[in-house]
């Protein structure tokens, strides 16, 4: 070995070698050591205690997961979303981050390029918050929240969120209700049915991961974390038709208050209930007082619409006869020594048919009289007056109506006529209804049906019916109804609608002021009606609460009824009636001039008035061989067609336009119709 | 030692101046280090483990570079290679790039590499050649001798402990005083040189050490207390070690890994991911590799020819010890929380080029062992 030292090279060892070595050794032996040490602390980690670590990491991976539920949907009975929720976004930052890093002009800049109508100051001052989490307010779909994330800005983060929404507006607001900010239900169906819209959040034993990451065992199913889905009994079709013309209504009379109620009296669905005012539960709430369901929520003295139950309750007890005459005091009844009662159309001798046709207080107070206080606060209740309505709309008015213990005289004589107690437009149409349909009472209904959030069907309306009066009674009852629609003395003239029989009834109740009585001119106008009146497919009432310029229910309401009834007819393809003749109402007018007239000559009969303007289908009008479908709605089309042995090909839908003969491929003869909307008809 | 002869062929003089125990150990090593880091990151054979395998390449070209060097041209290169480093560590302050509070990279484009880990192997390189020709002299051994290492230990310690990066620091000066005692140290010396690192920790840690550094201590001491937030990192390693059994849960099966509960999966903690997957079996098998590693090294240096070589085979293993027994000891709750990476099993391409030119020299010096015998 060389022992030189040669400079830039290192030199070989020399004599220290087992110095070096003894040391290495020793090195050796505390590394091994030193590893064997780590190695029995990683078996006791891995080994001995695994299963408590496993334990404890399994029990991290599954912290339930929650995922808030969306709320369920709104639809109308055809399926059409009336309220329904989006999943959205939302903002969160972190201000006082935002600020240390001098970020806070930049995200200001940037949310304004992208919602270029956001609230500036507003946001200014959140950012200016000395705080770490703040929740902006504005709503981001996915494309913004997108454009968000892309900016990568510390302290800006994004949450999901659910919005509700309103798609049509107006349209049933009053029913459909409101959602408040915390997605609560406050209004309408939204708070009435609010649990089960809200359904349950997910829980869901979920891998999770530093709240970042998500692996779900099998998935969540997405239709747990969901409330159910409602279909209301409305129609959207009627219903909007029913807005129109509320619309109509306050701009002709600009009244307090008005309301519309569509009823299918066969099995209580409610087709169509409006109010006005009303709100669009898209924007915020202006004034409390638009957010209150008139047709549910206000009680009003139904007025003379009762005057049918209490001769429907008459004749069923017997205490009336159909054929019976009954003396009107010329229209002056001094029924207590201090109570007077008054027909606007003074008589002497009117049959049960033309009490109701010209709406007569005295006669009707005369029945009352004969049912007696007892039994005719009976019927009032076996007519659900007085109770809250089993309906999952939120405070719906009970009405008031006094035990007959406690009745004046000349209160049992007003309630007779529809005064001295009070009934929401709801109570009144189901109670008519019961009339409608042969006598049996169905509870109103909102709710068709409801799903769950796996789609499955959990509930579904059955109509629950009631008899109150027999079929007999009822018939006869609608019948004398219908003399108020078809008779020159009828007090509903108005609500003709052509094509069909109307049996309805006017009201025209003055107003009672807290503490004040009776008002001179203030009214409570309506007309309710079925229609048509051989087997009603709807009942309609119209109200209208305080009208400027016009009082009476057949100058205010019954004009609405009719257009209403029309189109809705046209909407449900009901066939157009046959001509059967309406009772003739029998009528011996007051002697205005004298009162020494001898008394009545014998009465009048009166030759019904057509209804309608158009031609009614009574009979095939043959055209060549073929029956004339035109001015008809598809159902009436195709009862003709069946009639006439024909087959028929719909095309559109509305109002038969046009037709043709298809050249012959089977064993009848086959006809296509047009149909057209009604509105692009030329008005006839 | 009783020889073949020289072999006739290139190919077989080439096999034969390879130490393939080294070669073997790297390779099963790396193996299982990167397909353990695309566990950790995804197992998608993306980014950064494409990142990192290019580094490990770039490492791979440096080590046979190195291992082709005659290491007497390594001593050399020492003092130059010293003044390089220090150069480039001299540079950070002032071009660094900055990354979560601290500068430690030079960047060139997408390119960017800590110094600070290419000064470990270069330290270990100055301080060889230093104590190969200052070291035993004849005479009474005075402390006065040690003033120079401890300069060229403390002038980069000093560059790398204001970046911030105290684990580095601690490490240079592990691997330096480890080189000190096994060269030159007397008992007493050691035992000074003990109690002087004690005092320096106590008066750091009362005037110098920000609380994120304290804070540490108590949390390894008592983690549950900071389940929440720091002592999170110490329980979900724990958890991943614990939940990986005798034989692990297979590769990227590891809820605590896969489900990223355990934060720095890549970086500081693999080996708890390592854990997790393989089991104490596979985590026993890495260790006892970099075991045996450690040890082929020092017996290199036992046989080495001269001071020069020896100090630079226990330098090396003394910075693969290091590394292995502070980041295995910290995910094993032995030790706290430091940023020390286990080598070849944390990303990061700086650290992998090191600790494959710390393989290269050891394969140099192994072949001047076999060439010179």
């Amino acid at each position: 070995m060389n022992s030189r030292r040669i400079p830039g090279l290192p030199q070989p060892m020399a004599t220290d070698r087992r110095s070096v070595n003894r040391r290495i050794t020793v090195v050796m032996g505390a590394l091994l050591l030193g590893l064997a040490f780590v190695a029995v602390k990683a078996r006791r980690v891995a080994v001995v205690e695994h299963d408590a670590h496993a334990e404890r990491g399994n029990r991290q991976q599954l912290r339930a997961f929650r995922l808030a539920a969306r709320r369920g949907d709104i639809r109308d009975r055809n399926g059409m979303v009336l309220a329904t929720s989006d999943r959205v976004h939302q903002i969160a930052i972190n201000p006082r981050q935002l600020r240390a890093q001098g970020r806070d002009e930049e995200l200001l800049g940037l949310l304004v390029q992208l919602i270029p109508d956001v609230d500036q100051a507003q946001l200014r001052a959140e950012l200016d918050k000395d705080k770490a989490y703040r929740l902006l307010k504005m709503i981001l779909d996915d494309e913004q929240a997108a454009i968000v994330e892309s900016w990568k800005l510390p302290g800006v983060t994004l949450e999901p969120a659910t919005q509700r929404v309103y798609p049509r507006g107006l349209l049933a607001a009053h029913v459909v209700g409101r959602v408040n900010n915390q997605g609560e239900g406050t209004l309408g169906i939204e708070l009435g049915l609010d649990e089960r819209l809200r359904g349950r959040d997910a829980q869901s034993p979920a891998t999770f991961a530093l709240g970042k990451k998500l692996l779900l065992d099998g998935g969540l199913d997405p239709g747990v974390a969901r409330g159910d889905d409602l279909t209301l009994t409305l129609d959207s079709a009627i219903q909007a038709l029913v807005e129109d013309e509320l619309n109509a209504i306050v701009e002709r009379w600009n009244p307090v208050g008005a309301s519309v109620v569509v009823l299918d009296p066969k099995t209580g669905e409610l087709l169509a209930l409006a109010s006005r005012p009303t709100f669009d539960p898209n924007h915020a709430i202006e004034k409390v007082s638009q957010t209150t369901s008139l047709a549910v929520q206000a009680a009003y003295e139904p007025g003379s619409t009762m005057k049918a139950i209490t001769v429907a309750a008459a004749l069923e007890e017997g205490v009336i006869r159909e054929n019976e005459t009954l003396f009107c005091e010329k229209g002056r009844w001094q029924y207590t020594p201090r109570h007077v009662i008054r027909d606007t159309h003074p008589a002497e001798w009117l049959d049960i048919t033309a009490i109701l046709a010209e709406s007569s207080n005295i006669c009707s107070a005369k029945i009352g009289d004969r049912l007696g206080k007892a039994d005719l606060h009976q019927w009032v209740r076996r007519f659900h007056f007085g109770e809250r309505p089993r309906l999952e709309l939120p405070g719906a008015a009970p009405g008031l109506l006094a035990k007959h213990q406690r009745w004046s005289d000349i209160q049992a004589a007003n309630i007779a006529f529809g005064q001295g107690m009070s009934a929401s437009p709801l109570q009144v149409a189901a109670a008519f209804g019961a009339l409608a349909n042969g006598g049996e009472y169905v509870h109103p209904a909102i709710i068709k049906k409801i799903h769950d959030n796996r789609g499955e069907l959990i509930h579904e309306h059955t109509p629950q019916r009631e008899r109150l009066v027999r079929t007999a009674t009822a018939r006869a009852v609608m019948r004398m109804l219908e003399s108020v629609v078809h008779s020159r003395h009828g007090t509903g003239s108005n609500a003709a609608v052509p094509g069909y029989r109307v049996a309805g009834k006017t009201s025209t109740a003055q107003k009672a002021t807290l503490g004040k009585g009776y008002t001179e001119n203030q009214f409570f106008a309506s007309f309710i009606g079925a229609i048509p009146a051989a087997d009603p497919r709807v009942v309609i009432l119209v109200s209208v609460d305080s009208p400027e310029g016009g009082h009476f229910g057949n100058e205010v309401a019954a004009p609405s009824f009719a257009r209403l009834g029309e189109q809705i007819m046209l909407h449900l393809g009901v066939p157009r009636d046959g001509a059967a003749p309406p009772p003739k109402p029998m009528v011996v007018r007051a002697p205005r001039a004298s009162a020494s007239e001898p008394a009545a000559p014998p009465p009048e009969l009166l030759e019904p008035e057509l209804p309608g303007r158009r031609p009614r289908v009574s009979a095939p009008i043959v055209r060549g061989d073929l029956p004339d479908f035109t001015g008809l709605g598809i159902a009436g089309a195709r009862d003709l067609a069946e009639r006439a042995g024909v087959e028929i090909e719909a095309i559109g839908s509305g109002v038969a336009a046009r037709q043709e003969l298809l050249p012959r491929a089977g064993a009848r003869p086959t006809v296509r119709v047009h149909f057209e909307p009604l509105s692009q008809r030329p008005a006839t | 030692m009783s020889q073949l002869g020289p072999p006739r062929t290139l190919l077989g003089r080439l096999a034969r101046a390879i130490d393939w125990v080294i070669v073997a150990l790297t390779l099963a090593i790396l193996a299982l280090a990167i397909i353990n880091l695309n566990s950790a990151s995804g197992s998608a054979w993306a980014g950064k483990v494409q990142t990192q395998i290019r580094w490990i390449g770039l490492g791979a070209a440096a080590a046979a570079l190195v291992a082709a060097l005659d290491y007497r041209v390594l001593y050399r290169l020492a003092y130059p290679a010293y003044a390089f480093g220090l150069g480039l560590l001299a540079l950070v302050p002032l071009v660094g790039v900055m990354r979560n509070d601290a500068r430690r990279w030079l960047g060139i484009g997408d390119f960017q590499f800590q110094p600070s880990e290419l000064m470990k192997v270069i330290l270990t390189l100055a301080l060889a050649r230093y104590l190969h020709d200052h070291g035993a002299a004849p005479g009474p051994r005075r402390l006065r001798r040690l003033l120079i290492p401890a300069a060229l230990v403390l002038a980069p310690v000093a560059f790398i402990i204001v970046q911030p990066d105290l684990s580095t620091s601690i490490l240079c000066i592990l691997v330096a005083t480890t080189l000190l005692a096994l060269a030159e140290l007397s008992l007493r010396e050691m035992v000074g040189i003990a109690l002087a690192g004690l005092t320096l920790f106590a008066l750091g840690w009362g005037f110098f050490m920000r609380n994120y550094q304290r804070s540490r201590i108590d949390v390894w001491l008592n983690p549950e207390a900071y389940a929440d937030n720091e002592g999170y990192q110490t329980i979900q390693a724990m958890i991943a070690v614990g939940d990986g059994g005798f034989l692990g849960r297979g590769v990227h099966q590891g809820t605590q890994n896969a489900l990223h509960f355990l934060p720095y999966r890549d970086t500081d903690f693999p080996f708890a991911v390592f854990a997790e997957e393989w089991g104490f079996f596979g985590a026993a098998m890495v260790l006892t590799m970099f075991l045996c590693l450690i040890l082929w090294s020092l017996n290199l240096a036992s046989q080495a020819r001269d001071r020069f070589a020896a100090h630079l085979c226990v330098g090396v293993a003394a910075l693969f010890l290091w590394h292995i027994v502070i980041n295995v000891g910290m995910v094993l709750q032995l030790l706290p929380v430091t940023g020390v990476t286990l080598p070849f099993f944390s990303l990061g391409g700086s650290n992998a080029l090191t600790m494959l030119i710390a393989v290269g020299i050891l394969l140099s010096v192994s072949r001047a062992r076999r060439a010179g015998a």
